[in-house]
């Protein structure tokens, strides 16, 4: 049972869950998470991807259905531990989630909170700072690093608890292309080599492109769930709920709409010449 | 610019006194100033000069920052000294004009104060602020205050509020430039007219502070939740505090010095202080 699982769960902020007609911020939603994968939550703001994560690790219990996270429901208090230490979470603003003055007293935070002995920490801040690749800056103070900088010792800070799920809530939006770099190798890398499952919630349409998986968000409810390649290829769709889509595909997009004969579904500059080369040297 | 300020104006290091034991700075600095307070006669004032400049020396600190640290202090002493000298009654005046007499002992009285309080504020500045981070100071103090918890005292509460606090100074610091920026582009001026007028400048600079503070809080909140915070209850520390040797020889120095303050007050001497 190592997975996490929604069953028909509905979220509402509204604290009178007797109008007639509750504005849902996620409704009867179904879905099941894999160990392992890597996925991307996409959809515009309001669309209730971030209200979907804070459902995930307890942060908010749903209105009405259930979140299990291996197994262990979400709205039994005693699981919140076990089920936060197993599914960690990075926020958007990397300062609003430091909480001590000097970069490892940080990682080692979510440790401390947990009573882990204090050697044992130790090598846990090591290892998740290694893992980030920030260990220079071990005796920083956050304020001296870069955005990016900040929000990978934020990361460093989830796997010192040594979770089995990392969700990175719209944490690269407050980035420059530089610092969205870091986090998405960070991510990957986390994914391929330390296999933490990966749920990556953005409004970014590139960084779905790597996933194993995309859930696309309009309205509170899930309106597509596939790989990537599937999703891309529903170009009208995406378009129709105001999302982009990556600009290779877009442009084979508009050309296929003009009647020439291209591939759906394409992400990647590389891929999307490749294939305009073979469509012209077919065409001569 | 605002960002570069030092906070608690700690000096990094590896003088013997960085090297100490924060709790036992703690424990020293009270000592010293139980010490201070009990010098009476020139012997121990002097004694009490020694172990200042002692501890200056060993903390490699240099003398200007020193000096400067004592500037905000300069005022109070120089008041009370003066006050001291004209208001302190002897038996044979010095100086004679009539109103105004000035007695050796207010001269005494006004130049122990001093030392008093200059070494006060040598030795704790030497000992709490310049050779120890802010950080290693609020653990120290949760651990010296740890049997506290038994009475209920809010102990880890306290020292995680001053550790965020101490966390956010830079950051709100800098959030404050950004807002005081963006105010002036939209036309805000700051730096002209009377006091009110000033103060009223500050309004827009304060309201968007406070919101995001809030803001702040409440989502440091949330990400303090999510890494499993659930107060100081079953939590351990990375970092273990060890008593030294080396801390130990300090306690032994401090008590020899408190008693020898102590006993030098005994040796007689002319100089007779009101106080």
């Amino acid at each position: 049972m190592s997975n996490i699982v929604f069953e028909n769960v509905s979220y509402t902020y509204t604290e009178q869950p007797n109008l007639s007609n509750i504005p849902f911020a996620v409704k009867n939603i179904n879905l099941t998470i894999e160990k392992g994968s890597s996925v991307v939550i996409l959809g515009h703001n309001g669309s209730g991807k971030s209200t979907l994560a804070k459902l995930i690790n307890g942060i908010l219990l749903p209105t009405s259905g259930k979140v299990t996270v291996n197994g262990m429901d979400t709205s039994n208090q005693e699981n919140i531990l076990e089920i936060r230490r197993t599914v960690g979470m990075v926020f958007q603003n990397p300062d609003n989630q430091i909480v001590a003055t000097v970069v490892e007293e940080d990682v080692a935070f979510g440790p401390e909170n947990l009573g882990v002995p204090p050697h044992e920490i130790r090598s846990r801040v090591e290892y998740a700072l290694n893992a980030v690749g920030m260990s220079e800056f071990r005796l920083h103070a956050p304020h001296q690093l870069s955005g990016g900088q900040k929000q990978r010792i934020a990361i460093a800070g989830v796997i010192a608890m040594k979770p089995q799920y990392i969700i990175l809530d719209e944490s690269t939006a407050m980035l420059d292309p530089y610092g969205r770099r870091e986090i998405l190798d960070t991510a990957h890398s986390l994914n391929k080599n330390e296999n933490i499952t990966t749920v990556l919630i953005t409004h970014y349409m590139e960084e779905a492109v790597y996933a194993d998986r995309v859930i696309v968000m309009n309205d509170g409810s899930v309106v597509m769930d596939g790989s990537p390649a599937y999703v891309f290829s529903n170009v009208d769709k995406l378009k129709a709920i105001g999302l982009d889509v990556p600009q290779p595909t877009e442009l084979l997009y508009l050309l296929s709409k003009d009647g020439h004969k291209l591939p759906a579904g394409i992400m990647t500059v590389k891929d999307a010449a490749d294939a305009l080369e073979k469509y012209l040297l077919k065409g001569e | 610019m605002l960002k570069d300020i030092t906070l608690g104006q700690f000096f990094p290091g590896n003088s013997p006194l960085h090297k100490m034991d924060p709790r036992m700075k703690i424990i020293i600095s009270a000592i010293f100033i139980v010490a201070i307070f009990f010098a009476k006669n020139i012997f121990s004032f002097a004694l009490l000069i020694l172990f200042s400049l002692i501890l200056t020396t060993l903390s490699g600190i240099k003398h200007s920052v020193i000096l400067k640290g004592l500037k905000p202090i300069v005022f109070i002493v120089v008041f009370t000294a003066i006050i001291n000298i004209f208001w302190t009654k002897g038996e044979t005046p010095l100086i004679n004009f009539g109103i105004i007499k000035i007695y050796p002992e207010g001269i005494y009285t006004a130049a122990f104060m001093i030392i008093r309080v200059v070494s006060l504020v040598v030795g704790t500045s030497l000992l709490l602020s310049y050779t120890t981070s802010p950080i290693a100071l609020t653990d120290a103090l949760e651990r010296l205050m740890n049997p506290l918890k038994k009475l209920k005292v809010p102990v880890h509460e306290f020292a995680m509020m001053m550790t965020i606090a101490l966390r956010f100074i830079p950051t709100l610091i800098e959030e404050t430039e950004k807002i005081m920026n963006a105010q002036k582009a939209r036309g805000a001026d700051f730096e002209s007219g009377n006091l009110l007028n000033r103060l009223k400048a500050l309004v827009p600079i304060l309201i968007p502070l406070f919101i995001s503070a809030f803001r702040r809080a409440d989502e440091l909140a949330v990400a303090m939740e999510c890494r499993c915070y659930h107060g100081g209850d079953g939590r351990t520390k990375m970092k273990i505090l060890r008593f030294s040797v080396f801390d130990f020889v300090w306690l032994f120095v401090m008590l020899i010095f408190s008693v020898s303050v102590f006993c030098l007050n005994y040796i007689p001497t002319t100089i007779k202080l009101s106080f």
